[in-house]
């Protein structure tokens, strides 16, 4: 069941509102220099899933109010997620995102990481006028997932990494942006404190789900489609579940452990320890992981009256189990 | 047999002879108890840093310790990617120096004089037990079943405490420490060098072992070799590593290449597990080794054990003071080892990953001039040579400027240092050490965070307020040094398909700023509002002049300036912004005030500039420590001017320095114009001193 990157979304109000924010974004970055703004939105521009400021929306059905003026903090929310891909794609040397050439192989690292600030900023500051609450919620999601990228690091090559602190930084790294959005949502249409706190439960699954999926992308994924070479992980030292799995839980460990010591892993070395960790059932574990935690969301919703915005947020857990890329 | 001292202390070690010999210099009662007698002999690579050689000279042995072998130089090596030699700062008062003295000696030259001090001695005995009395350690029991009393029992038995295990504090087992090896060697001429290799690779070259080898000159022809191994693994035991020491030396230098073993090899464990809470117990105190005080980069550990001797010394003295105290609550001497030493080393196994980080940032970067690189080093391999490192700017004194309010702002100034290194220490105890550094400023130091309190001081503020106000900003500025960090390299260099350093700048930069925003978002969402676009416009200003510069436009003052004024925004001006805010000023002051801070935070930096160019055109050399911290200076005026100006280079370069001059005395004027303005009186005069400051400064600019 592969769907294309929206037909989750049933909510037709939700799917306009949506449909207007490429234009907030472009409103937001300052044209006073053309480069400049060229710059600074060639990722946005690109399109994208643009998940975060869905659930933004879906979540803000959730309560009763609804004003114009709170369109913006989809924009801004997605502004936080591309100053995230801006610094990504310096750290993971990648120069193409999304099929197209990337910031920093367009204009260089300073440049890319320079204009992830700037758009990260942009959005902390269009946040931050709303009230001290979506504030507080706003900079702690943030500071979260920074704590998240430095404990992943922290973690490379680290072959007896527990599953508990690999999922810890998937809470932090991942779920905080899915977190961020649902919880803003319903905060700022005044959802009643049950909703909030079950909609931010659902968030936090969902993004721990969906990390799992990506991460088993990274191992099985068709290059084509993810626009990344399979296994990078591996060589990058990122053992992400599947691969702990076969570690932590079977007989393949110490041929996988030494694969992954390897001076210079070739890709046959890497093919051969993706099947080690399909073989053994690693893959299969993860997705199973992945599942578990996608129900966990789901019944979280159970408090939510059946409507096209609950529809739409649980055709998100198949989506996200399904996605390919 | 006296049976009842003020203070018994077990093992007689560095750590446990300085602290005995301390306490009985004041007229107290101390017992040291050793397994051993002395002289006897130890695993350890003998070196001594300048402050252990300090420590020792205070004690009083400086006349016995002159005939032992001095060291200048720390030279480290790291594979495959060169050596850099470490020179104690100029700066630093008399000892300039460390030295090698083999341990055998040195315990022995200790022992001695604490029982010259009056301490009493028991060599050849065995610890068995501690005593307790109504739940508090008393005295101890000794294998041979004598029995001892006094106030505390200070642990200084080495990295296998039994007096830490019988306290039932939690230990790290055996197999978990780490381990280190050596022997002595006869060369055929030694030098005054401390040379130390970092870190041995296994042997597919892709895992870092967080190890290093060492070879310290001990006599004319005699050196202390040995490999420290901070985590023990299944793949390689110390010997294999030792070996693979060994034999890269002979491959890298003839003088290693027939080298001959004086006695034989000896190893010992090594803890590396830190943690405040665990180096008392009640009645009990630990100190060095025993209390995990090795330093995991290095191995250094004489000069902690001496420290930690000294501060458990002094700890028992203030306690003493007090005819009452019960010597149960010790926490205190927890929280003093904690301030001080937290950073250098952290709580063992769960940060092991985080050494292992921190050593692939070193070998990924031990070329790279950049700051936040410069930084790490000297914090992780030569942490006594910190002298400015991580800030550039900022480290004037300017308590003379400052007529009022000179006692808050002091202590406002520190609380936002303290509050820095706190806040970073949970989540990442290296980077309390980075900003540790940044706080060797005596006085008022000339920071931004600076202006913050001077433009915010008034009976109604929340001086409180103001000091987080202070963190968040000098959070965002290190983490924009950080992200100056990032290099366009794609890889840490040409032989290495890391890509570390850009990874630690990234990361350790959005850190930095989320937590910045963190920190304000308790106060008023204005601030956040004010803090998130002063970071995006200087972030847009750097890209924007950063391309014009690239693009090979030729710049007016006037655009440059433009450009400049965008990118600095989030210094000084931000600072006068937040400050005047907080004091709930007029609009129309703030608005004064920042339009000051734009033209006083140009001028500040053209100065700084100008001078730290003309300080370092000549140090070419990049082995040096104190080689200059290379950030953005393509975007300094001086950069600017010199590529555009024509001529010889020497009139290029005055005709250059001529204009930044002019430009920095042209921008204090546009600043004082609106100084005249401002009410507030405090606010105008020493803002007035200020800017006469940086004139001072501009005016001894000289080619």
């Amino acid at each position: 069941m592969s769907k294309a990157s929206s037909d989750w979304l049933l909510c037709n109000i939700s799917k306009a509102r949506l449909a207007s924010i490429n234009a907030i974004m472009e409103e937001i970055i300052d044209a006073s220099d053309t480069n400049f703004k060229k710059l600074a939105l060639h990722t946005a521009r690109m399109g994208g899933k643009k998940l975060r400021p869905s659930l933004y929306l879906l979540a803000l059905n959730t309560g009763d109010y609804y004003g114009k003026e709170l369109l913006t903090p989809a924009a801004a929310l997605e502004l936080i997620h591309v100053a995230s891909l801006h610094h990504d794609d310096v750290m993971d040397r990648a120069d193409l995102r999304r099929n197209a050439t990337s910031v920093n192989a367009e204009w260089g690292n300073l440049n890319a990481t320079y204009s992830g600030n700037y758009l990260f900023s942009k959005a902390i500051s269009i946040l931050s006028q709303y009230d001290t609450t979506v504030n507080q919620i706003t900079c702690g999601y943030i500071s979260d997932l920074c704590l998240g990228q430095l404990k992943e690091a922290e973690n490379a090559y680290n072959l007896k990494l527990s599953y508990e602190d690999h999922i810890d930084v998937l809470i932090k790294k991942t779920a905080s942006l899915f977190e961020l959005p649902c919880k803003l949502g319903a905060l700022l249409s005044g959802a009643s404190d049950d909703i909030l706190e079950a909609i931010t439960n659902y968030s936090k699954h969902m993004g721990i789900a969906f990390q799992l999926i990506d991460d088993l992308l990274d191992l099985k994924g068709n290059p084509h489609k993810t626009g990344k070479t399979v296994g990078t992980d591996l060589i990058e030292g990122v053992y992400t579940y599947a691969t702990l799995y076969t570690l932590h839980e079977t007989d393949h460990a110490n041929k996988l452990t030494h694969l992954l010591t390897l001076d210079d892993m070739k890709p046959i070395h890497i093919q051969e320890a993706i099947e080690l960790i399909s073989l053994s059932g690693g893959l299969n574990a993860a997705k199973v992981k992945a599942k578990e935690h996608l129900e966990i969301a789901k019944n979280a919703l159970s408090i939510l009256p059946d409507n096209n915005t609950k529809t739409s947020l649980l055709n998100l857990t198949h989506f996200i189990l399904a996605r390919d890329h | 047999m006296k049976t009842k001292y003020d203070v018994i202390i077990v093992g007689a070690g560095p750590a446990g002879s300085t602290s005995a010999l301390k306490i009985a210099a004041k007229g107290y009662d101390v017992l040291l108890v050793d397994k051993d007698s002395f002289p006897r002999t130890k695993s350890c690579g003998d070196g001594l840093t300048r402050t252990a050689t300090k420590i020792l000279y205070d004690l009083g042995l400086k006349e016995e310790l002159s005939i032992f072998k001095r060291t200048e130089n720390t030279r480290i090596t790291v594979k495959g990617k060169g050596s850099r030699n470490f020179k104690y700062p100029d700066h630093m008062t008399d000892p300039n120096y460390g030295l090698v003295i083999p341990r055998k000696e040195l315990d022995y030259l200790l022992v001695k004089k604490a029982i010259e001090k009056g301490v009493f001695f028991m060599g050849d005995v065995l610890f068995d037990s501690l005593i307790y009395i109504n739940q508090k350690a008393a005295g101890i029991r000794l294998k041979n079943g004598n029995t001892f009393y006094a106030d505390i029992v200070i642990g200084a038995d080495g990295a296998t405490s039994n007096v830490a295990y019988q306290a039932s504090l939690p230990i790290t087992p055996i197999d978990k420490m780490g381990i280190g090896t050596r022997g002595y060697f006869k060369i055929a001429e030694t030098d005054d060098t401390l040379q130390m290799f970092l870190p041995i690779l296994d042997r597919s070259n892709k895992r870092v072992l967080p190890s290093y080898g060492w070879v310290f000159p001990v006599e004319k022809n005699i050196v202390n070799i040995g490999v420290g191994l901070i985590e023990q693994n299944e793949i390689y035991d110390i010997d294999t590593i030792f070996n693979m020491f060994m034999n890269t030396l002979k491959k890298k230098d003839s003088r290693f290449s027939n080298l001959q073993l004086q006695g034989t090899l000896m190893s010992g464990p090594m803890r590396f597990d830190f943690k405040p809470e665990r180096t008392y117990a009640p009645g009990i105190l630990l100190v060095g080794d025993a209390a995990g005080m090795i330093n995991p980069f290095t191995g250094e550990g004489i000069g902690y054990a001496l420290e930690t001797g000294i501060h458990a010394a002094n700890f028992y003295l203030e306690l003493k003071k007090d005819p009452n105290e019960d010597f149960n609550d010790l926490s205190k001497y927890g929280d003093l080892l904690g301030s001080k030493y937290q950073g250098y080393f952290e709580a063992g196994t769960e940060s092991i990953n985080r050494y292992h980080l921190i050593w692939k940032v070193l070998k990924g970067t031990f070329q790279n001039d950049k700051p936040l690189f410069n930084a790490i080093r000297q914090a992780t391999v030569f942490p006594e040579g910190v002298n400015e490192s991580f800030f550039n700017y900022y480290t004037e004194n300017v308590s003379d400027q400052i007529s009022e309010h000179r006692g808050h702002i002091r202590s406002d100034m520190l609380s936002v240092g303290q509050g820095l290194i706190q806040m970073t220490r949970e989540d990442w105890p290296f980077l309390s050490r980075l900003f540790n550094a940044g706080q060797i400023t005596p006085g008022i130091p000339f920071r931004p965070s600076l202006l913050i309190l001077i433009a915010g001081y008034s009976t109604q503020t929340n001086r409180n307020e103001l000091t987080q106000l202070g963190m968040a900003v000098e959070l965002g500025l290190a983490a924009a040094i950080c992200h100056d960090s990032v290099s366009e390299e794609k890889n840490d260099d040409t032989t290495s398909s890391g890509n570390w350093g850009n990874m630690i700048a990234i990361l350790v930069g959005d850190y930095l700023l989320s937590r910045s925003f963190e920190i304000i978002s308790f106060y008023d969402q204005s601030y956040t509002k004010i803090i998130s676009e002063g970071i995006s416009k200087s972030n847009q200003g750097m890209i924007l002049l950063k391309n014009k510069i690239q693009n090979k436009e030729t710049i007016s003052i006037n655009d440059f300036l433009e450009l400049y004024y965008l990118k600095n925004k989030y210094t000084f001006e931000l600072c006068l912004q937040l400050g005047s805010m907080a004091k709930k000023s007029t609009k129309k002051e703030t608005l004064i005030l920042k339009e000051f801070g734009k033209h006083f935070g140009t001028a500040y930096f053209i100065v700084e500039d100008t001078l730290n160019y003309l300080k370092n055109k000549n140090t070419v050399s990049k082995t040096e420590l104190n080689s200059i911290s290379l950030g953005n200076h393509e975007m300094r005026l001086i950069e600017v001017l010199l590529k555009d100006q024509k001529g010889t280079p020497k009139e290029k370069e005055r005709l250059s320095v001529n204009i930044c001059q002019e430009t920095a005395i042209n921008e204090i004027k546009l600043a004082k114009k609106h100084l005249k303005n401002i009410e507030d009186i405090f606010v105008k005069t020493t803002l007035g001193n200020l800017c006469d400051l940086i004139l001072e400064k501009n005016e001894t600019i000289t080619l």
